[in-house]
C-alpha cells in the first residue's frame, strides 16, 4: 500500500491525497502496472461522475425544452460541472508535470534552515489553510443545502436516465449515482481549487524566500568605515548572489509551468463563473422562489464569487511576490558593493520588473483588477437580463 | 499642571492633531505624559463616554429610518444621512481595533539618519512639511465647524416637515416633524419644549463630533503623505550636491604631447584590464587632468591623483561614498513609512470608497428631484460637496505621492552624473530602476488612491445623474 503523499503545506497534502485515491493524480512510486491500473480506474471514475452525468442531463434538457424555468435550473448545473470537469480534466492529464513541479518546491521548502524563511513558509501554510477552511466549509453547506432542498426532480438533480428510474432496481441505481455526483462534484471542486491555490502560493513562497535571501545578501558582513566592502568579502558575496539568481531562475520557472499547465482550465473556469453568477443573481432578484431555494441560489452566487476571488487574490499575491525581489535587492547596503556586483544587482532588479502572473486562456490576467471587471461585466449582464424579463 | 511628553519624529510634528483626536474621542491613550493608572481610566471613560453617545444617536437615526422605509422619498433621504455619518462609526472602530498599527506608523520615523552636508536642506523640507501640515489641520478644522454652522442654519428654514405618500389619493402629504438638523427617533417628544432644547443640543453635538471624528483620521492619513512627499523633495534637491561631490573635472583639456608621449617611467604601457578598468597608470601628471574646475570650491581643484581615476583623494571618495549611503538609507526609509501607511489606512479607505459610492449613487438620484433654489437643493447640493471633498481630500495626497515618488528618477537624471565618478553613474542607475515604480497608497489593494479615483467616482455621478434625468 503505498505511503501518504506528503508535502510541506498542509492544503496540499490534503488534496493531493484524496485526489490520488479516486485515481486522478498518480503517485510517483507506483509501479507501471499500478499506474495502468490507476489510470483506467481514473477514467472510470471520470466517466461515471462527469460524462455520465452530463449525458442525463443534456437528455433531459432535450425533453424538457421550452420551460425556461428548469432549463436555467439544469443548465446552471450544467455548467458548474462543466468548470469541474475542465480542471479535474486538466489535473489528470497533466498530473505527472504537476506532480514534479509540486516535489521539486517541497524540497526546497524543506531545505530551508533560515528561521526567517521557516516563519515565510509557515505563514503562506497558515493562509492557504485558512482558505481551505473557509472554502470547505462553504462547500460543505451548498451540498447540505442541495440535499435538503426541494427540488423540481425526482431526486436531487433533473436528469433523463437511459432506463426507468421510477421503478427498482432502475431507482436505487439513479438515487446512489445522484446522491455520488452531489457530493463528490461538490468536493472534487474543493479539492482541486485548493490545489490550484496552494500551488501558487508555493511558487509565491519560493519567490518571497528568494526576497530574503537578497535582504540578508550582507548579512554578517560588517560595515567598515570606507563603506566598501573587501576583496575577500566579495567573494562571498558573489557565490550568494550566484545562489540567489539560480533560486530565483528555478522559482519563476516554475510560476511559468504552473500558468501554462492551468491556464486554460481558468479560462473554463471564468466563462463558467460569470455565467452562473449573473444567471443566479437573475433568479435570486427576479423569480419567486421558496426560502430553501433562495438559500441555494444565495449558496452559489457566493461561493462562485468566493472561487474567482480566491484565484485572483492569489494571482494577485503572485505578482507582488515576484515584484518584491527587485524592492528586497535595493533594501540591501548595495552602496557598499563594488561596481561589478552592483550591476549583477542592476540586472535581477530589472528582471523583477515583469512579474510572475497567473492567467487565464493566456491573455485575462488574473488580479484585483480583473476580479472587480468581472464583477461589473457579471453585474451588466443581470441588469440587461432583468431588463430583458421585463 | 501637564507635564510636556517626551516625543520624537512624527508624533512631534502632529501632536496637534493627536490632541484634537484625543478631545474627539478616538481610542488613541498613547503620547500622554502622565501614564497613571487614574488618567488613564478617566480617558478610557472619556472615550467610551463619547463612543456610547454617538453609536446611541446613530442607531436613533436608524430606527427613524426603519419607521419611515415605505416612503420612498423620506428612505433614500434618510439612507443617505445614515451613510454619510456611517464613516465617522466605521473610522472609529477602525481606528480602536488597528490603533497598533497607526502607533507603529507614528513611530516609523523616531530615528533617522543623518549627514554633515545635508542637515540644513533636511531641516529646511522638515519645516516645509510642518507648515503644511499645520494648514491642512487649520483648514480641515474650518470646514468641519462651518458645515456644522452651516447644517444647524439650514434647519432653520424652509418647512420642518415630512413628506408622507397618501395611500388613498396618492399624493404627498406633509406631516409635522420636529425642526431639528437631523431626522431620528426619540423615546420623548421632541416637537417642543426641554424635549426639543435637549434633542437640538445632542444633535449639534453629534454632528460635531462625528464629522470631527472622520475628518481627523483623514487629517492624520494626509499629514503623513506630506511628510513622505517632503522627505522625497528633500533627496530630490541634495541629489545635484551629491553628484557634485563626486564629479570629475568637466573642463578637462588634456595636454595633447603628453598624451601621445610614451612615459619614460614606465617602459610597458600599461594595457587596461580588461575585468578592472584602472587607469592610474595611464594618466599620470597634474597637467593630464586640467587644472581647473568650475568654481566648486577649493577641495575639488586639487588633484593629487593619488589613488582614484577621477581625480578625487581617498577623503573625498569616502565622503561621497558616505553620501550616497546617506541618500539610499534615506530613501528606503521612505519607503518603508510608505509601506507602514498603506498597511494601516488602506482597509479604511476601502470602506471609505465602498460607503461613498453608495452615497453619491443615492445623491444622484436625489439631485434629479431638485426644483429650485430651496433648502432641498441646499442640503443636496451640501451632501455631494462634502462627500466629493472627502474623497478628493486624501485623492489628492496619494496623487501627489505618486507624482513626487516617480519624479526622483527625473530628478536624478537631471542632474550632472555624466561628470560624476562610475560609482555615482552605477548609483544613478540603481535608483533609475528602483523608482521606476511609483510608491502608490491602495486599498487593500483594490484601487490605488490618485486623481484617477477621484476622476472615475466624478464621472460616475455625473453619468448616473445624467442617465437618471432621461429616464424622467
Amino acid at each position: 500500500m503505498p505511503s501518504l503523499i506528503k508535502n510541506r503545506i498542509f492544503g496540499l497534502t490534503l488534496t493531493l491525497n484524496t485526489l490520488s485515491w479516486a485515481g486522478l493524480i498518480l503517485r510517483d512510486d507506483y509501479t507501471k502496472t499500478q499506474r495502468i491500473i490507476m489510470k483506467v480506474y481514473g477514467g472510470l471514475v471520470f466517466l461515471y461522475l462527469f460524462v455520465f452525468t452530463a449525458y442525463v442531463q443534456i437528455a433531459d434538457l432535450v425533453v424538457i425544452w421550452g420551460n425556461i424555468d428548469f432549463m436555467t435550473e439544469t443548465s446552471l448545473i450544467l455548467f458548474m460541472q462543466l468548470a469541474v470537469s475542465a480542471k479535474v480534466l486538466t489535473l489528470m492529464l497533466k498530473s505527472k508535470k504537476i506532480m514534479e513541479v509540486t516535489n521539486e518546491a517541497d524540497a526546497i521548502l524543506n531545505s530551508e534552515k533560515k528561521v526567517e524563511g521557516q516563519r515565510i513558509i509557515a505563514s503562506i501554510d497558515k493562509n492557504t489553510t485558512l482558505f481551505l477552511k473557509y472554502y470547505g466549509f462553504f462547500v460543505a453547506f451548498t451540498i447540505i443545502c442541495w440535499f435538503m432542498g426541494e427540488n423540481t426532480s425526482t431526486f436531487f438533480i433533473r436528469s433523463k436516465y437511459p432506463f426507468n428510474e421510477l421503478k427498482s432496481p432502475g431507482r436505487e441505481f439513479a438515487f446512489v449515482h445522484q446522491c455520488i455526483v452531489v457530493i463528490f462534484t461538490g468536493s472534487f471542486d474543493f479539492n482541486v481549487d485548493i490545489i490550484i491555490i496552494s500551488l501558487v502560493a508555493v511558487c509565491r513562497c519560493r519567490l518571497k524566500l528568494v526576497a530574503l535571501s537578497l535582504r540578508n545578501l550582507c548579512l554578517d558582513i560588517p560595515m567598515n568605515k570606507r563603506n566598501l566592502i573587501t576583496s575577500d568579502e566579495e567573494k562571498v558575496i558573489t557565490e550568494r548572489l550566484r545562489n540567489i539568481i539560480s533560486q530565483h531562475k528555478r522559482a519563476l520557472d516554475a510560476a511559468e509551468a504552473i500558468k501554462h499547465y492551468l491556464s486554460g482550465a481558468l479560462l473554463v473556469q471564468l466563462m463558467v463563473s460569470i455565467v452562473v453568477i449573473c444567471t443566479t443573481a437573475y433568479q435570486l432578484a427576479v423569480k419567486k422562489s421558496t426560502t430553501m431555494q433562495s438559500l441555494t441560489m444565495a449558496g452559489y452566487l457566493f461561493g462562485t464569487s468566493l472561487e474567482v476571488f480566491l484565484f485572483c487574490y492569489q494571482g494577485e499575491f503572485l505578482r507582488e511576490s515576484s515584484e518584491e525581489i527587485a524592492d528586497a535587492a535595493y533594501e540591501c547596503p548595495w552602496y557598499t558593493l563594488t561596481r561589478p556586483l552592483k550591476k549583477t544587482l542592476l540586472i535581477i532588479m530589472t528582471r523583477a520588473q515583469r512579474p510572475a502572473t497567473l492567467t487565464a486562456g493566456g491573455f485575462v490576467t488574473l488580479d484585483i483588477t480583473e476580479y472587480m471587471a468581472i464583477m461589473k461585466a457579471s453585474y451588466s449582464f443581470f441588469t440587461v437580463l432583468q431588463q430583458v424579463s421585463e | 499642571m501637564m507635564t510636556k511628553v517626551k516625543t520624537q519624529g512624527l508624533v512631534t510634528d502632529l501632536m496637534p492633531c493627536i490632541r484634537l483626536l484625543q478631545a474627539a474621542g478616538h481610542f488613541l491613550f498613547n503620547y500622554h505624559a502622565d501614564t497613571s493608572g487614574m488618567n488613564m481610566l478617566l480617558r478610557k471613560i472619556y472615550s467610551s463616554a463619547h463612543a456610547v453617545l454617538i453609536v446611541v444617536h446613530y442607531i436613533c437615526m436608524g430606527i427613524n429610518m426603519a419607521q419611515y422605509k415605505d416612503e420612498v422619498n423620506e428612505l433614500t433621504a434618510n439612507t443617505i444621512t445614515v451613510l454619510f455619518f456611517a464613516h465617522s462609526i466605521i473610522k472609529l472602530a477602525f481606528f480602536a481595533f488597528n490603533s497598533k498599527s497607526f502607533y507603529r506608523t507614528l513611530a516609523v520615523w523616531n530615528q533617522s539618519n543623518s549627514h554633515p552636508l545635508f542637515t540644513e536642506s533636511d531641516a529646511r523640507y522638515h519645516q516645509i512639511s510642518l507648515s503644511k501640515m499645520r494648514r491642512l489641520l487649520y483648514f480641515i478644522c474650518g470646514m468641519t465647524v462651518f458645515s456644522v454652522i452651516s447644517w444647524v442654519t439650514l434647519t432653520f428654514f424652509g418647512e420642518s416637515v415630512r413628506m408622507i405618500a397618501s395611500k388613498e389619493t396618492n399624493e404627498t402629504l406633509t406631516e409635522p416633524a420636529p425642526r431639528l438638523p437631523l431626522k431620528a427617533w426619540y423615546p420623548f417628544k421632541t416637537m417642543s419644549g426641554g424635549g426639543y432644547v435637549f434633542a437640538f443640543i445632542y444633535q449639534i453635538y453629534f454632528l460635531l463630533f462625528s464629522m470631527a471624528l472622520a475628518n481627523l483620521l483623514d487629517v492624520i492619513f494626509c499629514s503623513w503623505l506630506i511628510f513622505a512627499c517632503e522627505q522625497l523633495q528633500h533627496l530630490k534637491a541634495i541629489m545635484k550636491p551629491l553628484m557634485e561631490l563626486s564629479a570629475a573635472l568637466d573642463t578637462y583639456r588634456p595636454n595633447t604631447a603628453e598624451l601621445f608621449r610614451v612615459s619614460s617611467t614606465d617602459k610597458t604601457e600599461k594595457v587596461p584590464d580588461a575585468v578592472d578598468m584602472d587607469i592610474r597608470g595611464i594618466y599620470s601628471t597634474q597637467q593630464d587632468f586640467g587644472m581647473t574646475l568650475r568654481g566648486a570650491g577649493g577641495k575639488l581643484q586639487n588633484f593629487n591623483a593619488e589613488n582614484n581615476p577621477n581625480g578625487l583623494t581617498a577623503k573625498q571618495e569616502m565622503l561621497a561614498r558616505s553620501a550616497i549611503k546617506y541618500w539610499v538609507e534615506r530613501h528606503k526609509h521612505v519607503v518603508r513609512l510608505v509601506a507602514s501607511i498603506g498597511d494601516t489606512y488602506g482597509t479604511a479607505l476601502l470602506f471609505h470608497m465602498l460607503v461613498s459610492t453608495i452615497t453619491l449613487t443615492l445623491l444622484a438620484y436625489q439631485a434629479t428631484k431638485i426644483n429650485g433654489i430651496n433648502v432641498y437643493a441646499f442640503s443636496t447640493i451640501g451632501y455631494l460637496v462634502y462627500t466629493l471633498g472627502q474623497v478628493f481630500h486624501f485623492c489628492i495626497f496619494g496623487n501627489r505621492l505618486i507624482e513626487e515618488s516617480s519624479s526622483v528618477m527625473e530628478a536624478a537624471y537631471s542632474c550632472q552624473w555624466y561628470d560624476g565618478s562610475e560609482e555615482a553613474k552605477t548609483f544613478v542607475q540603481i535608483v533609475c530602476q528602483q523608482c521606476q515604480k511609483a510608491m502608490t497608497i491602495s486599498g487593500a489593494k483594490f484601487f490605488n488612491v490618485s486623481l484617477d479615483l477621484f476622476a472615475s467616482v466624478l464621472g460616475a455621478v455625473v453619468t448616473y445623474f445624467m442617465v437618471l434625468i432621461q429616464l424622467k
